[in-house]
């Protein structure tokens, strides 16, 4: 219940539609907003009019457009939750309001819990006298049921692996603490260091199996985007069309409207992809070509794997170095040697010794040669991107996923203690790690899990 | 009598007292010590005057937690660390490469010196009388305490008292299938008092514990046993202390055996706890060896430990093998063991079954729910261990001073202190089994430093009035000298390539790639800050106790330290958010009842108390929040009106 907190959601169901709200509520909700909204008349936003809908663009971090948006300010009292409210309303569907979402919560929004806003609400005096015995009543009722609906949220099978990875936590970290507090009783000796690390890398995966799992549920729910980079005429296009054109049958391409890209919708070992072939990049002064690079680059670090291609037949240069440093961290990618047709001029195993964990494919696209072997090469990178061998689990929250991405964090944090410091460091990071993961189970007192029992609320309403 | 002062002569003739505290344990000595610093006229009564401060089980003090406990009554200005220091036999300190928060202090205790210092201690106290006597009636007017009446007739007019009875409430003591009404020192135990308390509303049940056989020292057989020496470089418990003695003087450690273990088993007819003569719930971590050979029946051995329990006596305490068996087995099975073969019992192992009152009856202050002015501190709250009653003692103490005077009471929080933490699991959450502090009870541990007890506390202490010039300027030395380090630490800047090239290449630390500062450096794990200062080539002044220690504590764990202090910080907002003593339970309606009545019980002082107890849900947590956020609610749960409706 902390009331100087910001809070930030997506305020509308999420599945297909066309638009999308993100709403902020709190005093830090202007602010957050600014920093990342452009408005097409930047003059008028160091103090908005209330209730007007302002046109602009979401930025990212290194300035790169997220999404063309409308933003409307409220300031408190005269709103829902009796604070200031912002809300971005956004055209380009679940992946977009994830990101603009995500970039709210790293400005300093923290993510509102399962009716959060109507507690607000509540608490601000905004919800009258006469309804405070239902909403108490709603409080009490849907409280007692807070376990169940994390369960049912989460569904069986995935609530009984994070009560045994919250046991496992326990069980790495009970020696520990008894070496701690009685130090001279203690037959076995000290715990081993190798023991505790083999219990911390089998942490390690069990967590990341259930995320993974996460982002391959939502990956088959909502597609997987796959960008085509390169420099220019080393045959993007003609990969795409080559791709594409084997998947006529599901295919349909979009002629780029308001954007120098092509994207189309192709299926590959069950993922739905969003398939998004870009301008070449290059050093430029032309400054429509120079847009249409910024959104390459844009692109390219929105996708989940990238296809990065190369023109077999002359060799690699300064550009194509460059080309490679867009790849993000955690990201797939595949290299095409397209032209192979013509005399090789790149020697393959350069390529591998920097790529290793990439595949690399020869193609000659304006053929079709190669494009089978590209298109296994490219299921097996999401596979393992993705994690094929793990079941996969029902839908996960938001909530659930960050507070699962916190908990890895603290396990990767005793694993680095581990090495570097005493055993203590690294009971206190599994503790930590234990704690998180009771928000998820209702068994640690804490501020979110108190938040949680509004859940009866629809999110953001 | 000579030298009789006005004041002397004042409290020496009148029957009336501010404090009057009942037994004169570890927790009665603190709590009268305390209460009379403050500046209280107070009466300490006990049982027999020769056992005050009797260490009735094992013959030391310390450990994690523990050890942890001792220096926090160190920096609230208590005895018992500077008595201990005085009776060291033999330190260690414990936990060393563990961690910073997990090291600790323990000590082998000469028993008798440390009564005879404790002693001296009360005698000294001017504004303090000790007085033998039984206290059967604890007596009041209203609800507040007015006096207590004694098993000699004598009769003393109090404003508080403060009950520190020990075991000796109705105790029974157990040797196999005998069984008698006594206490620790074959003293007669109190029954009267517990019908006074209860007559005042008070509850009691029962526990149970044990304590192992004493043995002649001449009757081992050392060749064959593996010494524990202590450390002749260990600090001691109070920062006025001087450390370990110059002698200290080995325990020794022997093990168990498949034949002591067959004997045991052959003879569990005659063990009470066996037979369901004891009734009352035992320690899990403090088990008899019964309970051990039969939870642990895998195991072909335990270890015992050999302490001796004074300097020059022939006394040998064993510890690990505490037993309800008749005294002819347990030399039996002692006669089993490595070096003990010829062992000669000089005091037999007992069980003891005692009351205890359960402690949620009890305000944060240790004073009862019931009756004002009375406070319990000890054993009678159903914890053990000497230094849990101290700690609770002090604060007893303080909070029956603060009571007169009628001021807020000393309460100390969950991050504050290991004090803060014990006392709040007892009034929260009562006990199912005598209760010690572990230092995994302290979710903030990682703050809780032994050695940053005085940093903790010093300052609060100090505003109560109970922290002696001394100890408060060693504190404050210690505390100028961290931060002016710190500081100066931080702004030593060395560039890469310049003369600190060498200082890391000597500790195979790898070479600065970038501009650092000294705090930096130390903080890598293989420099430490003492090699640092001689490399600078200063040598660290004399210094307080621990100032080193703690130093490189705050330099080599800064990140996690903050981190833990942020979680402080982000709960605090919540855990402190007050609830009002007389918040009307039955009118918040949707509370379940289960909790309300709880709550009602327990009546917690802050919402992150309320989130500690059992039996109310996060859920019921929530709504008491939306009622004290909205009290409007409570008054006029279908009230119509609304304020202005908004458009929207």
């Amino acid at each position: 219940m902390n009331k100087a907190d910001t809070i930030a959601a997506i305020s509308t169901p999420l599945g297909e539609g066309g638009i999308g709200i993100v709403r902020l509520s709190g005093p830090d909700a202007y602010r957050i907003t600014l920093e990342l909204f452009e408005c097409i008349r930047s003059t008028e936003m160091s103090f908005p009019e209330p209730r007007r809908l302002y046109h602009g663009y979401i930025r990212n971090q290194e300035g790169l457009r997220i999404d063309e948006v409308l933003t409307a300010f409220m300031p408190a009292p005269h709103t829902y939750t009796r604070e200031d409210v912002v809300e971005i309303n956004c055209h380009s569907g679940i992946m977009t309001l994830r990101i603009i979402l995500k970039l709210a919560l790293e400005s300093g929004a923290r993510l509102a819990e399962p009716g959060e806003y109507t507690k607000r609400a509540f608490i601000n005096g905004r919800i009258d006298l006469s309804q405070a015995e239902a909403v108490m009543n709603i409080v009490r009722a849907r409280s007692e049921e807070a376990v169940q609906v994390a369960s049912r949220a989460l569904q069986g099978e995935l609530t009984d692996k994070i009560e045994q990875i919250r046991d496992d936590l326990l069980a790495a970290r009970a020696p520990l603490e008894a070496w701690f507090d009685y130090p001279d009783e203690h037959e076995e000796g000290a715990p081993g260091k190798d023991q505790i690390k083999a219990e911390l890398e089998q942490l390690q995966k069990k967590v990341s199996e259930i995320l993974q799992g996460v982002e391959r549920n939502r990956a088959y729910q909502e597609g997987v985007s796959v960008a085509i980079i390169g420099k220019p005429n080393v045959g993007k296009s003609s990969l795409l069309n080559a791709l594409l054109r084997q998947q006529r049958a599901i295919v349909h391409e979009l002629p780029g409207t308001t954007r120098d890209m092509l994207e189309g919708f192709m299926s590959l070992g069950g993922y739905p992809i969003r398939l998004v072939d870009t301008a070449g990049i290059q050093g430029t002064d032309d400054p429509v070509e120079k847009e249409g690079i910024e959104r390459s680059r844009l692109a390219a670090n929105q996708a989940r794997m990238l296809i990065m291609v190369i023109d077999g037949s002359t060799p690699l240069d300064e550009a194509d170095n460059e080309i490679t440093m867009l790849r993000k961290q955690n990201q797939g990618l595949v290299i095409v040697v397209n032209k192979k047709d013509l005399e090789k001029r790149v020697p393959l195993e350069d390529l591998e010794k920097i790529h290793e964990d990439a595949e690399i494919i020869e193609t000659a696209a304006i053929k079709g040669e190669g494009i089978s072997l590209l298109e296994d090469a490219v299921t097996r990178q999401l596979d393992t991107l993705l994690g094929s061998n793990s079941e996969s689990p029902a839908i996960v929250s938001l909530r659930h996923e960050e507070i699962l991405t916190e908990t890895l964090k603290y396990i990767d944090s005793a694993m680095l203690a581990l090495e570097t410091h005493p055993l203590e460091l690294v009971s206190l990071e599994l503790q930590n790690a234990w704690n998180k993961l009771g928000e998820i189970t209702g068994e640690t007192v804490s501020e979110a899990l108190l938040d949680k029992i509004f859940s009866e609320f629809c999110l953001g309403k | 009598m000579t030298n009789l002062t006005d004041r002397d002569k004042e409290i020496n003739s009148s029957n009336s007292y501010d404090v009057i505290v009942v037994g004169a344990g570890h927790a009665g000595c603190e709590a009268s010590l305390a209460a009379a610093r403050l500046g209280c006229r107070t009466l300490l009564l006990t049982l027999n005057l020769d056992m005050v401060a009797f260490m009735a089980c094992n013959p030391s003090l310390g450990g994690p937690g523990k050890g942890h406990l001792v220096r926090e009554i160190d920096a609230l200005g208590g005895e018992m660390p500077r008595v201990a220091d005085r009776n060291l036999l033999q330190v260690r300190l414990l936990n060393t490469g563990k961690g910073p928060a997990v090291q600790a202090l323990r000590a082998q205790i000469d028993k008798w010196g440390y009564q005879r210092s404790m002693r001296i201690a009360l005698e000294k106290e001017p504004n303090l009388i000790i007085r033998e006597d039984m206290v059967e009636e604890i007596l009041v007017e209203g609800s507040s305490v007015s006096a207590v009446l004694c098993r000699s007739g004598a009769f003393f007019k109090t404003k508080t008292a403060i009950i520190c009875s020990g075991v000796y409430l109705d105790s029974k003591i157990f040797l196999g299938d005998l069984h008698y009404a006594a206490s620790p020192g074959s003293i007669t135990p109190s029954h009267n008092l517990v019908k006074s308390l209860q007559n005042l509303g008070l509850t009691f049940e029962r526990f149970k514990t044990g304590t192992p056989p004493r043995v002649y020292k001449r009757s081992i057989d050392f060749n064959s046993l593996i010494p524990v020496n202590g450390d002749p470089r260990a600090p001691g418990f109070s920062q006025v202390g001087k450390g370990a003695p110059s002698e200290q003087i080995p325990c020794w450690m022997t093990y168990t055996n498949s034949s002591t273990h067959d004997i045991i088993r052959d003879n569990f007819s005659q063990a009470p706890i066996y037979t369901g003569l004891i009734k009352g719930s035992g320690p899990r971590y403090c088990p008899s060896i019964e309970d051990k050979i039969v939870r642990f029946a895998d195991r072909d051995r335990h270890p015992i430990f050999i302490e001796p329990e004074g300097r020059d006596i022939d006394e040998l305490y064993l510890q690990g093998i505490s037993t309800g068996l008749p005294p002819d087995i347990q030399e039996a099975f002692l006669q089993t063991i490595e070096g003990l073969q010829n062992v000669q019992i000089m005091r037999p192992a007992y069980a003891i079954e005692y009351d205890y009152a359960p402690p949620t009856q009890l305000k944060m202050s240790l004073e009862t729910k019931t009756t004002a002015g009375l406070f319990f501190a000890g054993q009678i709250n159903g914890t053990t261990g000497y230094e849990e009653a101290a700690a609770q003692g002090m604060i007893a103490g303080v909070n029956a001073v603060q009571y007169i005077n009628k001021k807020d009471a000393l309460i100390l929080k969950r991050d504050e202190a290991y004090i803060g933490v014990m006392i709040d699991d007892l009034v929260t959450r009562g006990v199912q089994e005598p209760y010690r502090i572990f230092t995994s009870r302290a979710e903030y541990r990682l703050l809780l430093r032994q050695d940053n007890a005085d940093l903790r506390l010093s300052e609060i202490s100090r505003s109560f009035g109970l922290l002696d010039d001394e100890r408060y300027r060693l504190y404050l030395a210690k505390k100028i000298y961290i931060e002016s380090e710190l500081e100066r630490l931080e702004q030593t800047r060395y560039n890469p390539g310049s003369a600190i090239e060498d200082f890391l290449n000597k500790h195979n630390s790898s070479a600065a790639k970038h501009p650092i500062n000294a705090l930096e450096l130390i903080r890598r794990p293989e420099i430490s800050y003492l090699s640092y200062l001689n490399w600078e080539g200063k040598e660290a002044p004399l210094l307080p106790q621990g100032t080193l220690n703690e130093l490189e504590s705050q330099i080599k764990y800064a990140g996690y330290i903050a981190k833990q202090q942020h979680m402080v910080e982000k709960t605090a907002r919540m855990h402190d958010k007050p609830i009002p003593e007389d918040f009307d339970y039955q009118k918040a309606k949707n509370i379940s009842r289960e909790a309300r009545q709880k709550l009602e019980q327990i009546r917690p002082g802050t919402i992150g108390q309320a989130c500690r107890m059992e039996g109310v849900s996060p859920a019921d947590v929530s709504v008491l929040m939306l009622y004290l956020e909205r009290p409007d609610t409570m008054d006029h749960p279908e009230a119509q009106e609304s304020e202005e409706m908004d458009d929207e």
